[in-house]
């Protein structure tokens, strides 16, 4: 029994990362109806980005957040204009391949870069766990979750509290009419696609405190992530925070019931059946 | 505007048939022979594709799963049961050829990303199966054992391989011709274009649907017959990882997805340099092709979604001096 209570627990702050990653997909649909096949590679991206910081200038993997999600921000700002406005407007299929071809190329350019030896960081408080009522919680992955749990009401609060979220919001509502309103539409999908990407750089930083990284670290966590996003529904981040939890739960235990090789099949089951009986996620999703 | 019931120029077509014929006796060595047979093998594999997303529309990314079972339903056939590969492909295609039917049931009623996910999910956890599957050996892989013998599948030399692989690819190509011109390719091309006015006007989309997938996902699983006789040596990460999905959808796209010829000049350009690169470059570096693979199907995405034989035909209208289409000829 204490064994399945600590599983749901580690499951439940690993829900929290998921969630983080899922957030940003889920946005970059929400708003352009794109999905970013590449999401994976910019965790991985992230996740190297906040390795090096550690080892060339000692920045603690949590002070390099800001740094790392501003970076990611500015990469994705510069993505969309240099990648996916070209292809906002030609067949679905052509947008895959752009995306997936990114994936490709950051990926072979990490192992070409970086290797495929696996790299982790050690900072003093990397093995600190306490324990309460005989469940032992890590306090990196306790730190994790409480960022990737701020962070989705941060993201709350801009969209609908700010100028810009607010944009956002109504662009992601109707396309024609915010550019009507004035939006400048273009400009907005920049945001939003860094931002996505932002919140990676978030997952990443926090990730790196506990996880180790190499070139192809990003795609399970972002095959995780698009199970969250249809569990929840696509375009829904409410639905992708909860979405994040009940898939990190479920691969948690099902790894301590039956086998972690099976994880991957659990979460696959699961979407399997969201998507049998009901289709736009358990929070209704945006559809084309 | 001439209706030509064979769109294609019937004399390029017997000429690169006969230099196909012929290649073997001019490819001495066998590296170069292992190439072509490598080029011939993913033209038929991305034709297989093609008919599904490229006709169809479906942008499946869990073809490498039939291709994987396809492999190994003859494999343990033949090593288990004694059955020749032979019987064992046949086994092997109407099996994947049932088992799209069963998957696409669910999976042919969503659309866009949600197809992708699914395909992507599905492929995962077949590979993850076979991994952790004792009786088939999982993660150690299957040998298969050489036994020198036409009804084994296994020749001594690699030119009957070749010639199965071109048959193979001949008659693919040709199914795809037939399918193209028949009542299902037509349906196939309406559900492309618009899924909802498909319906609309009355076709049984998810049916049809399912007809090229169950197709394309039998002739994925010959490929993996072929490669399984052809290495002899099967595991399911080399034959049904993401990868190998995604050079499938490469090379139609790359070629040309849609039409009869994109999947072949896609295979003929593309992996003779992924070849290169994976035999001369070894270690990190082996990340060149998916590098060099990458740029491409994202350089294709963004400016150039017709493919190759697209900006082929392109280039050929502009410079033609052919009469019938100076004016007024819009595709």
């Amino acid at each position: 029994m204490r064994e399945i209570l600590q599983a749901i627990v580690n499951g439940i702050l690993l829900g929290g990362i998921y969630s983080l990653i899922a957030i940003g997909l889920s946005l970059i649909w929400g708003v352009m109806r794109i999905i970013n096949w590449a999401h994976g590679a910019m965790v991985m991206l992230s996740m190297y980005i906040t390795f090096f910081a550690y080892s060339m200038f000692k920045i603690d993997p949590l002070l390099a957040l800001p740094l790392v999600a501003i970076i990611m921000f500015v990469i994705g700002y510069l993505l969309q204009i240099v990648l996916i406005e070209r292809t906002l407007n030609s067949p679905w299929i052509s947008r895959l391949c752009a995306t997936f071809g990114l994936m490709m190329l950051l990926e072979s350019l990490a192992l070409l870069l970086w290797s495929s030896n696996w790299r982790a960081i050690s900072v003093t408080y990397s093995n600190w766990t306490f324990c309460i009522g005989g469940i032992f919680i890590s306090f990196s992955r306790l730190v994790a979750f409480s960022i990737a749990l701020l962070m989705a009401l941060v993201l709350n609060f801009f969209l609908n509290h700010t100028e810009i979220g607010k944009a956002i919001k109504a662009t992601a509502q109707d396309r024609e009419a915010a550019a009507l309103m004035g939006i400048n539409v273009n400009n907005i999908y920049r945001i939003t696609f860094g931002l996505g990407l932002a919140l990676t750089g978030v997952a990443g930083a926090s990730l790196m405190t506990f996880y180790f990284v190499f070139p192809k670290v990003g795609f399970p966590f972002a095959l995780t992530a698009y199970i969250v996003c249809v569990l929840g529904g696509l375009g829904r981040l409410n639905g992708a925070v909860l979405g994040g939890l009940i898939i990190g739960v479920a691969q948690s235990v099902s790894a301590y019931l039956i086998s972690p090789e099976y994880k991957m099949v659990v979460s696959f089951v699961i979407f399997l059946a969201v998507l049998y009986f009901k289709p736009e996620g358990i929070f209704g999703g945006v559809t084309e | 505007m001439k209706k030509n019931p064979f769109p294609y120029n019937m004399f390029s077509i017997i000429f690169s048939l006969i230099i196909l014929l012929l290649l073997p006796i001019f490819i001495k060595n066998p590296y170069f022979l292992d190439i072509a047979i490598t080029v011939l093998l993913y033209a038929f594999l991305g034709n297989a594709w093609n008919i599904v997303g490229g006709y169809c529309g479906q942008a499946s990314l869990g073809h490498a799963a039939y291709y994987g079972i396809g492999a190994y339903i003859s494999t343990i056939l033949f090593l288990k049961f004694g059955i020749s590969p032979w019987i064992g492909m046949i086994v092997g295609a109407v099996f994947a050829g049932v088992l799209a039917i069963i998957s696409g049931y669910p999976s042919l009623r969503m659309k866009g990303p949600y197809f992708v996910f699914f395909t992507i999910g599905f492929a995962e956890t077949i590979r993850v199966l076979f991994l952790t599957w004792k009786w088939v050996d999982g993660s150690r892989g299957i040998i298969i054992p050489f036994q020198n013998n036409p009804v084994n599948f296994i020749f001594f030399s690699k030119i009957p391989y070749y010639y199965i692989i071109l048959i193979f690819l001949i008659i693919g190509m040709f199914i795809t011709y037939s399918i193209s011109k028949s009542k299902i390719g037509k349906y196939s091309v309406a559900i492309r274009e618009d899924e909802t006015m498909a319906k609309a006007l009355g076709i049984d989309t998810a049916l049809y649907k399912s007809y090229t997938f169950a197709i394309s996902a039998s002739l994925m699983a010959m490929g993996g017959t072929f490669y399984a006789q052809y290495v002899l040596y099967i595991h399911p990460n080399d034959l049904m990882s993401l990868n190998n999905s995604v050079i499938f959808m490469l090379i139609a796209v790359a070629g040309g997805k849609g039409t009869l010829f994109g999947p072949l000049i896609g295979s003929a350009i593309l992996m003779p340099l992924w070849e290169y690169f994976r035999s001369t470059l070894g270690g990190r570096f082996a990340g060149l092709g998916i590098l060099f693979a990458g740029s491409i199907i994202l350089i294709i995405g963004t400016t150039a979604p017709e493919g190759i034989l697209g900006i082929l035909t392109k280039i050929r209208a502009k410079y033609s001096i052919s009469k019938d289409n100076i004016v007024g000829e819009e595709k």
